[in-house]
């Protein structure tokens, strides 16, 4: 576990380091300012899918899959990630009792 | 109490909605880690030294699953590789002692960035240390509340799984809400997530993130927007996404 922190502290840190140094030459550049507009959503949208991945039943899927919505309607109804996240919280845990 | 400028009580009040955030969701990272094995100690450690959010979420899932090192550098590279923007507007030139100039880069999260570039607007070296500085220590403090008490929730509670479907799902929307080119990334995702299917379940994470990292490469390229559109406004909607991200 260790190194496996270590590496990735590392590689998160140069990502962040690395642009504050070169910050000046490349800012301007449109190109990269579209890819990284674009990346966000699809990588979050992959990273949902893979957590759906590890469910252990069909019953679970269909708990994360109602929980993450039940979140995400309570977010743009509140506009308030955490009460959002925490109504997902809710439901997911409540249904766990009855499945 | 006093809240001037650059006070900790001033810190205190401004990080309000990183505290919300990270508090829980620090609880709910130290709870999930120690479920899957790890010495509790090991939760507000990770926190401490990687302080990523949801990166941090994988990677110990990553060492449960017992992937090698590679995957967890290109995994990082890939999750974290919205970071690359963020310093390209990070105030640096407020930054001066050694350690400032280190350590300013290294807490800049998503939470900390959307702070200080539309919230907070610090103007000394002190206020936006003290800003990136406070949202560290409410996520290490998190992930300790929650790797110490985690442990005492019984094993037949399964809640913490939903916190990366959960965290994701709200993230994938708030991305989204700030996108301008919303079709072609889902579709972009879509297939990226077809082709990482097809792919052994291992692969499945890198698979998808290359292929979308690559269409989005070919959508600029080859079907960029409009020269007359304005990318100061995308870069604002990249911004605006990355409120909310750990």
């Amino acid at each position: 576990m260790i190194p496996a922190i270590i590496v990735c502290a590392a590689v998160t840190f140069s990502l962040r380091f690395v642009p504050v140094l070169v910050a000046h030459r490349y800012r301007d550049r449109e190109d990269l300012q579209e890819f990284a507009a674009l990346l966000p959503a699809g990588l979050m949208l992959i990273l949902v899918v893979y957590t759906l991945l590890e469910a252990d039943s069909g019953a679970q899927l269909g708990r994360l899959l109602l929980a993450a919505a039940v979140s995400v309607l309570v977010k743009l109804g509140t506009k308030n990630f955490l009460v959002g996240f925490v109504a997902g919280f809710l439901v997911y845990s409540l249904s766990g009792l009855l499945f | 109490m006093n809240t001037e400028k650059g006070s900790l009580a001033w810190a205190l009040r401004v990080t309000v909605p990183v505290a919300m955030g990270y508090l829980p969701l620090g609880m709910a990272f130290g709870a999930y880690s120690v479920s899957l094995g790890f010495a509790p100690y090991l939760a507000p450690l990770t926190a401490l030294v990687v302080f990523a959010g949801s990166i941090e979420f994988l990677l110990v899932g990553l060492v449960a699953a017992s992937v090698g090192l590679a995957q967890i550098v290109v995994t990082t590279l890939l999750v974290n590789s919205r970071h690359i923007f963020y310093g390209f507007s990070y105030p640096s030139h407020l930054l001066h002692s050694p350690f400032a100039k280190v350590y300013g880069p290294y807490a800049l999260t998503d939470e900390a960035y959307a702070l200080i570039s539309s919230g907070v607007h610090p103007t000394t070296q002190r206020e936006l240390l003290l800003v990136q500085g406070v949202s560290h220590f409410y996520w290490v403090f998190g992930a300790a509340v929650g790797a110490f008490a985690g442990g005492l929730v019984p094993d037949s509670f399964d809640g913490f799984d939903f916190a990366l479907t959960g965290l994701f799902s709200l993230l994938f929307v708030d991305a989204l809400a700030g996108a301008s080119r919303r079709v072609a990334i889902l579709a972009a995702a879509g297939v990226s997530i077809g082709v990482g299917l097809l792919l052994p379940r291992s692969l499945f994470l890198l698979g998808a993130m290359l292929c979308y990292a690559l269409l989005c490469v070919l959508l600029v390229r080859f079907a960029g927007s409009r020269p007359g559109r304005s990318s100061g406004r995308r870069g604002h909607g990249s911004a605006t996404a990355a409120e909310g991200t750990v």
